[in-house]
């Protein structure tokens, strides 16, 4: 049985219908070419599950939420392994070929586990972070797990040394 | 119409700042409140809804608070907006945000409370800038869009197909809403 075809296969991960949600969607949005997408939700319960994009999503998955707004972090010690094993096991059923995440730290798991099958990983740092990265976005500075991360402001250029500037100037649309 | 939105959040501050502006405002003012613990006295409210759309296609003007969800979603239809950045949320990075969609002229960001009565006349006299925010992430979309698909080993094949005759934390598609813009 084959589940391949032959649209890019884009494992979307740190869905649930807030701001990380809405960005993706308008990022995918504005693809040219046909994308199969497999949604990974993570808000609470799974968050909201919407998927404004044109095309039916491949396939959805309902993994841990990393943090939730008020929790501490210490809970993303036990957290974010457990979503490693999902992430493998996404990742290497629905054959995907490139995990992307908008500012989430449900990114890291799927990084590590793209990078272990040999898959690509992009990050966007959300365009809500202006001066300082999130918390995702310093691991990701300092740990080579993304092959790339995109960011929108030239404020946050110091810190992503090898990373995109998704648009070319300061504060220019 | 003003349509007031807090998100998930408790925003106290910003329903207590309408309900006292709606006590002089002949205007219809819906808020929606979400975890907020001040109840609304001089105009209707409610928590949450399933989706906020009917209530920003009928609003003539939204005052919001920073959330990114919401701020995109009010731009994508070409509302004006007032925001307000939330400052219970971590790093203040709505404050940055919205500093930065300020200059861009796309929306009136709200620094002091205080000054709401001011900004929404402002608002409901201004011709509003209407800028394609689009071109932020226009860079990644096509880089995106130049990827290819990598080919799959048989082993991998196999290993895929064993994997998905069980459906672990899978989602049906049915419970899935889709609405493309």
């Amino acid at each position: 049985m084959s589940n391949k075809t032959d649209n890019l296969c884009v494992c979307v991960v740190g869905l649930g219908g807030g701001g990380f949600h809405a960005e993706s969607e308008l990022i995918l949005s504005q693809v040219n070419s046909e994308l199969d997408c497999v949604l990974v939700f993570s808000g609470p319960n799974g968050g909201i599950l919407r998927w404004n994009v044109t095309g039916e999503p491949k396939a959805s998955y309902k993994v841990i939420s990393p943090l939730l707004m008020g929790e501490g972090y210490w809970r993303l010690i036990y957290r974010l392994p457990l979503n490693f094993i999902l992430a493998m096991y996404i990742l290497i059923a629905q054959r995907v070929d490139v995990v992307f995440g908008v500012g989430t730290i449900q990114f890291i798991p799927f990084a590590l586990a793209a990078r272990l099958l040999g898959k690509q990983s992009w990050f966007f740092e959300s365009v809500t972070r202006v001066k300082k990265p999130s918390l995702t976005g310093v691991i990701l500075s300092k740990l080579p797990l993304a092959n790339r991360v995109y960011y929108c402001w030239y404020t946050l250029s110091g810190y992503f040394k090898n990373g995109r500037l998704s648009i070319g100037r300061e504060g220019g649309v | 119409m003003i349509f007031v939105t807090v998100g998930s959040w408790a925003f106290d501050e910003l329903v207590k700042a309408v309900d006292e502006y709606a006590l002089n405002s002949s205007e219809e003012i819906i808020i929606q409140i979400a975890n907020s613990t001040y109840h609304p006295k001089n105009c209707s409210s409610f928590k949450t809804a399933p989706s906020l759309d009917e209530y920003i296609q009928r609003a003539d003007l939204i005052i919001a608070h920073g959330g990114t969800g919401t701020t995109l979603e009010v731009l994508s239809l070409n509302k004006p907006l007032i925001s307000v950045a939330n400052p219970h949320v971590k790093d203040n990075h709505q404050a940055e945000f919205l500093e930065k969609l300020e200059k861009l002229g796309c929306l009136h960001y709200l620094r002091d409370l205080h000054d709401l009565a001011a900004a929404v006349a402002v608002l409901h006299d201004e011709d509003f800038t209407r800028v394609n925010l689009s071109s932020l992430w226009g860079g990644l979309s096509a880089d995106i869009s130049q990827l290819a698909p990598s080919s799959s080993s048989t082993l991998q094949q196999w290993l895929s197909s064993v994997l998905l005759k069980n459906n672990f934390f899978r989602i049906p598609a049915s419970l899935i809403s889709q609405k493309v813009r």
